[in-house]
C-alpha cells in the first residue's frame, strides 16, 4: 500500500503546532508521505488524504479563507490540530485594531469556515499526538476518534466552559484530570474541586476533552446535532 | 536602471521560514537588483489583546505570540512586568531565566538549520541530515521541557523569576545532556561548514559581503541600559519604502524599525560582533554566527547552572499589583526584542508595545540581495532568519516618550 | 498497536478484553495485612508487589487511605509502602498537581497506575494522545482500573452516618463491604449500612458515568462473588503476561472465573451503562 499524502500548513498561527510536529518528522516519514512548508514548497492545488491545519482562521482575511477552503475542497481527511485551529485558544481574545492591518479583527476556530473531521486542542499537543492520531484514523473506531471528531462539531471549549459545564453543574467527581492537562497551571484542587484562576486560563481546551464527563458531554452532544442537521436535510430545513 | 537591460519580477512565496511571507525580486540580466518582503501572516494584534489584563495573563499570552522564541517573550514581558511593578528575582530566578532563554535560543538556530539544509545538501544526502538535525533540535527541546515546565511556551517563566528550581540531580542531568549534545553537534556543524563549501546555491553568499550598522545590547541575555527605545521609530513598510512599492506589499503585515532612523542588524551577527569581536562580513556568516553562538551558549549554560543553589527560591513570591512603567529587553534568537508596559491603577495593562527583531532586518534582506542572481533571491530572507508570527504584531511607538 | 480501541456498547458491556480470570494472592504479606475477616482476593496489590519486586515498574501510583473516607495519592517504591495502601476504596482521590511534578522530577521510569474508571480513562488518553508537551506519557507502564459503582460525597456521606448511627468521621477506622451491607468500623464497634440507602450519597457525576469494569484500563480489577477472591479483566497482551508472570512466581492464584461472578460483573456493568444513558440525558 502506498503512504498517504499528508499535509501540513498553518493559517497565521505562532508556529508552534507545525514545529512541535516537526519533532516527529523522522517517525512521521515512516508512515506518510510529509508535505510542509518547513521542508520545501507545498502546493495547495494537488489533492492529500490528511491535511493537518494549524493556527486560527482570521475571518477579516479573505486570502486566507480561500486558502481554507482550497485545503478543505483538496483533502479527505481535514485536521484542526493545536488549540487555535482547534478551539480558538489565547487568539479569541483578539480585538482587532492593529497596525498595519487593523481590520483583521476576529479570529475563530478553523470549523467555523469550513467543516472539519477531526479537532486536537493542545497548546501545542505534544509531537506523538499526530502519530496515534494518524493510527487511530486508519483504524476508524474508537472513543477518543468520537471525541476529536465532537470537538470539531463544538469548538467552544476553554476552561470557563469545564467549570460551567462540568464543576459548576454538580457534574465533577474530582478524578484530578483537568489539574494535570493544563499548560499554564490555571487549575487547582480546592476541597477536592477544580477551581479556575481566571487569569491563567489561555482558552487552549485541554482540560475540557480529558475531563471524562466533559468528553461524555460532547460527544453526545455532537450525536444529537448530527441526528438534528440530518433531520434538518430531510425536511428541508 | 540600466536601459536597455532586461529587467523581469519574480514573486515567489517564501517556504522554510517561520512564517508566511513572499519576496518580490526585480532582476536585471538575472541579478536582483531591488527587492520587497512582504509578511503575509494576519496580524493578531496581541498588543491590543492584553490591554484591561492580568499581568499574570499577559506573560502567558505574549508566549504564544511565537511558537519559535516563546521563551524570549516570556522573558522580555516578565522584565517589563518586573521593571513596572519595582520586583526583581532573586539570584536563582535570573540565573534560570538566562540559561532558559539560551536553550530556547539553541532551539532556534537548530531549527533555522533543519530550514536551511536543503540549500546545502544534494537530495541524497538531504533527508538522512534532516533527520539528524531534527534529533539534535528534540535533545535541545527536551532540556527546555525540564527547566521551564514545558518545550514550547514555557509556564515556569513567571513575573518575579522562575516558578520551579531544578534540584541538584536535575542539574547534573543537564550538564551530561549538554556534554553529549555539544559533541554531536560541533560534529554536525563541521560537516554542514564543508558542504556548504561545495553547494552551488550556498557559494554567492560565501563571495556577497554585506556588513551594516549593528545593534545589540547584550551577549547572552539583554541589557534595557544599553539601548535607548526613543530612538526606536517603527514606521509602516510603504513608509520606509517611500512609497512606490508593489500592489501586493502594501497589504505588508509588517512594520519596519529603525534606529536613530537609520536600519540596523540585529540578531547573532551583531551580538557577536558587539561583544566578541567577530567580524564576519559575507551573509554566510550570518549562519557562521548562529554556530559560533549556539557554542558559546551551550558553555555560558553550564556556567549559570553551576551557580544555581538547588535549595534557594527562584521566584519573588510577593507581588504588588500597582500603577507603573516598565521595559524589558531581551535578546531574543533573533536579535533585541523590546516589550514596553503601561500598567493602570489596578495593576492591569493600560498600553503594551512589542517591538521584535525581525522588524529591524527586514530592510537587510532586500538590500543584501541586490546583486545576486536572482535564482537564489530567497536564501538571503532565509539566511537572516526572519520570523512572521512575531514580526506581525506591532504599531507605532510614541517617538516623544 | 496492541491497544484496542474502547466502545461503550451496552451489548458488549465488558468492552474489548484479553482474558478474564478468578484470582487470589498467594502472597503471605497480603494475606497477613488483609485479615482473616476480608473478603477481596488482594490481586491488585499482589500484582503491584509482583512488578515491584520484579523490576517490572519502577513505582506504583496508587490511593492511600488516610482516615475514614479520605485518601491521599502516593508514589510507592517498596512493598512496604504498597502494603499500606491495600484495601477497597470508597471516595476518589484527586490527581494533583503535586503528582506531575513528582513524576517528571523523580528518577523513575515504567510507572504503573493503580485508579478507578474515570482516572484510567484520563491516563489512556495521556498515554495514547498527549495533547500535552509535558505529559508524562512515556512513564505510564500500566493501568490498573478497579471497579467502580460510583464514589461518594464524602461529606454527604460522613455527615448520614453521623446523623443516623451517632459515629463522628473521627472514630471510623474502617469501611468494608458485605454482600449488600457496609461495614463501617469505629472506635466504639461497628455498624451495617444497606448499601441501598448510602447510594444517595453517591456523588451526581458518577451517576452519568457509564464505565464500571475500567475499559480504557490495561488490567481491570474487582471483587468477585465468590469471597477471597479478586476478578481480573485483562484487556491488552501486556496486562495478561503480567498477570500470568505475577502467578508464575508465586504472587497469584489463578483460576477459571466462574458463571456466577461472570454474569455478575456484566449485569452490573450494563446497569452502570443505561444508569449513565438516563442521567446524561438529563444535563445535555
Amino acid at each position: 500500500m502506498s503512504k498517504p499524502a499528508i499535509l501540513i500548513y498553518d493559517l497565521g498561527g505562532c508556529e508552534g503546532c507545525p514545529l512541535s510536529i516537526m519533532r516527529v518528522y523522522p517517525q512521521l516519514i515512516n508512515i506518510a508521505n510529509v508535505y510542509t512548508k518547513c521542508l520545501g514548497k507545498v502546493d495547495l492545488d494537488r489533492e492529500y488524504d490528511y491535511a493537518v491545519v494549524t493556527g486560527p482562521i482570521c475571518i477579516n482575511s479573505p486570502e486566507h479563507v480561500e486558502e481554507l477552503k482550497k485545503i478543505r475542497k483538496n483533502s479527505r481527511v481535514l485536521i484542526a490540530y493545536g488549540s487555535c485551529a482547534s478551539v480558538g485558544g489565547i487568539i479569541l481574545y483578539a480585538r482587532g485594531g492593529q497596525e498595519p492591518r487593523p481590520e483583521h479583527r476576529v479570529y475563530a476556530p478553523i470549523s467555523r469556515v469550513v467543516r472539519v473531521d477531526y479537532a486536537i486542542p493542545g497548546c501545542p499537543p505534544a509531537p506523538q499526538m499526530l502519530i496515534s492520531l494518524l493510527n487511530c484514523i486508519r483504524r476508524g473506531k474508537g472513543y477518543f476518534l468520537d471525541l476529536f471528531r465532537a470537538v470539531a462539531l463544538n469548538p467552544k471549549l476553554s476552561g470557563f466552559d469545564l467549570m460551567d459545564e462540568v464543576v459548576l453543574n454538580g457534574l465533577c467527581v474530582g478524578c484530578g484530570a483537568c489539574v494535570l492537562s493544563c499548560p499554564t497551571n490555571a487549575l487547582q484542587m480546592i476541597d477536592n474541586r477544580p477551581d479556575l484562576i481566571p487569569e491563567k486560563c489561555i482558552r487552549c481546551g485541554t482540560c475540557t476533552v480529558r475531563c471524562p464527563r466533559f468528553s461524555q458531554i460532547l460527544i453526545q452532544r455532537s450525536r444529537l446535532l448530527q441526528k438534528a442537521s440530518s433531520l434538518s436535510r430531510i425536511s428541508g430545513v | 536602471m540600466v536601459d536597455n537591460a532586461l529587467t523581469t519580477m519574480q514573486r515567489q512565496v517564501l517556504d522554510r521560514i517561520g512564517g508566511e511571507a513572499v519576496f518580490i525580486v526585480f532582476a536585471s540580466n538575472g541579478a536582483a537588483s531591488d527587492a520587497y518582503f512582504v509578511s503575509k501572516a494576519p496580524v493578531r494584534g496581541f498588543e491590543k489583546l492584553v490591554r484591561g489584563k492580568n499581568p499574570v495573563f499577559v506573560v502567558n499570552a505574549v508566549m504564544r505570540i511565537c511558537g519559535i522564541c516563546h521563551a524570549a517573550h516570556g522573558i522580555a514581558s516578565t522584565e517589563a512586568f518586573e521593571d513596572a511593578m519595582g520586583v526583581s528575582p532573586p539570584r536563582n530566578g535570573r540565573l534560570l531565566r538566562e540559561a532558559i532563554g539560551l536553550i530556547n535560543r539553541i532551539q532556534s538556530h537548530l531549527l533555522h538549520l533543519t530550514l536551511l539544509l536543503p540549500d546545502i545538501y544534494p537530495r541524497d544526502e538531504l533527508l538522512g541530515f534532516t533527520v539528524k538535525t531534527i534529533k539534535l533540535y528534540n535533545k535541545a527541546t527536551e532540556l527546555l521541557g525540564i527547566l521551564g515546565g514545558a518545550p514550547t511556551h514555557p509556564p515556569y517563566l513567571v513575573i518575579g523569576g522562575v516558578a520551579k528550581t531544578p534540584s541538584d540531580k536535575v542539574i547534573v542531568k543537564i550538564m551530561d545532556e549538554l556534554e553529549k549534545f555539544n559533541e554531536e553537534f560541533v560534529a554536525l556543524r563541521e560537516d554542514v561548514e564543508r558542504k556548504a563549501l561545495e553547494s552551488p546555491r550556498i557559494k554567492p553568499l560565501l563571495e556577497k559581503e554585506y556588513y551594516p550598522e549593528m545593534l545589540a545590547t547584550h551577549l547572552f541575555y539583554g541589557d534595557r541600559f544599553n539601548i535607548n527605545p526613543s530612538k526606536i521609530r517603527v514606521v509602516r513598510y510603504e513608509e520606509y519604502r517611500g512609497g512606490n512599492v508593489p500592489k501586493e506589499a502594501e497589504e505588508n503585515t509588517s512594520m519596519i524599525a529603525l534606529y536613530e532612523d537609520r536600519i540596523v542588524e540585529v540578531g547573532p551577527r551583531a551580538r557577536l560582533s558587539i561583544y566578541k569581536g567577530f567580524d564576519g562580513k559575507t551573509l554566510w556568516d550570518l549562519q557562521l554566527a548562529r554556530f559560533m553562538e549556539v557554542e558559546i551558549d551551550v558553555l555560558q549554560i553550564n556556567r549559570l547552572l553551576e551557580r544555581i543553589d538547588p535549595h534557594d527560591e527562584s521566584s519573588t513570591k510577593l507581588l504588588t499589583y500597582r500603577p507603573g512603567k516598565g521595559l524589558g529587553v531581551y535578546e531574543a534568537p533573533r536579535g533585541v526584542l523590546i516589550h514596553r508596559v503601561e500598567l493602570d491603577d489596578n495593576g492591569r495593562v493600560s498600553d503594551y508595545k512589542i517591538i521584535v527583531p525581525t522588524m529591524f532586518n527586514i530592510p537587510h534582506m532586500e538590500i543584501g540581495v541586490k546583486g545576486l542572481p536572482s535564482s537564489i533571491a530567497d536564501l538571503v530572507p532565509r539566511i537572516y532568519d526572519p520570523c512572521i508570527p512575531c514580526a506581525t504584531h506591532v504599531v507605532e511607538v510614541d517617538r516623544n516618550e | 498497536m496492541a491497544y484496542q480501541p474502547v466502545v461503550i456498547d451496552p451489548e458488549n458491556p465488558l468492552g474489548y478484553y484479553t482474558g478474564i480470570y478468578l484470582a487470589q494472592t498467594a502472597d503471605e504479606r497480603v494475606k497477613r495485612k488483609l485479615g482473616p475477616d476480608y473478603k477481596g482476593g488482594g490481586a491488585v496489590t499482589s500484582i503491584l508487589l509482583y512488578l515491584v519486586e520484579h523490576g517490572v515498574v519502577d513505582a506504583v501510583v496508587v490511593a492511600r487511605r488516610k482516615k475514614g473516607l479520605y485518601g491521599e495519592t502516593i508514589i510507592a517504591k517498596t512493598p512496604e509502602e504498597i502494603l499500606e495502601a491495600t484495601g477497597p476504596k470508597w471516595s476518589i482521590v484527586p490527581y494533583t498537581l503535586g503528582l506531575r511534578e513528582k513524576l517528571t522530577s523523580m528518577d523513575v521510569g515504567r510507572v504503573a497506575f493503580v485508579g478507578l474508571p474515570c482516572q484510567a480513562q484520563f491516563l489512556r488518553q495521556v498515554k495514547m494522545f498527549p495533547l500535552m508537551e509535558s505529559d508524562f506519557s512515556k512513564k505510564i507502564y500500566l493501568i490498573i482500573s478497579l471497579f467502580c459503582m460510583g464514589t461518594f460525597a464524602v461529606e454527604s456521606f460522613l455527615n448520614y452516618i453521623k446523623k443516623s448511627y451517632h459515629v463522628s468521621p473521627d472514630e471510623i477506622e474502617n469501611i468494608s463491604i458485605n454482600g449488600d451491607e457496609l461495614v463501617v468500623k469505629h472506635v466504639r464497634g461497628e455498624i451495617r449500612i444497606p448499601i441501598r440507602d448510602a447510594l444517595f450519597h453517591l456523588q451526581h457525576g458518577c451517576l452519568t458515568c457509564p464505565d464500571y469494569t475500567g475499559l480504557f484500563a490495561d488490567l481491570s480489577a474487582g471483587k468477585a462473588l465468590k469471597p477471597g477472591f479478586t476478578l481480573l479483566i485483562t484487556r491488552t497482551k501486556l496486562a495478561d503476561k503480567i498477570v500470568r508472570e505475577a502467578s508464575n512466581t508465586g504472587y497469584l492464584k489463578l483460576s477459571e472465573p466462574d458463571e456466577e461472578s461472570l454474569r455478575i460483573v456484566i449485569e452490573k456493568a450494563r446497569e452502570k451503562i443505561m444508569r449513565s444513558y438516563k442521567y446524561l440525558s438529563t444535563v445535555l
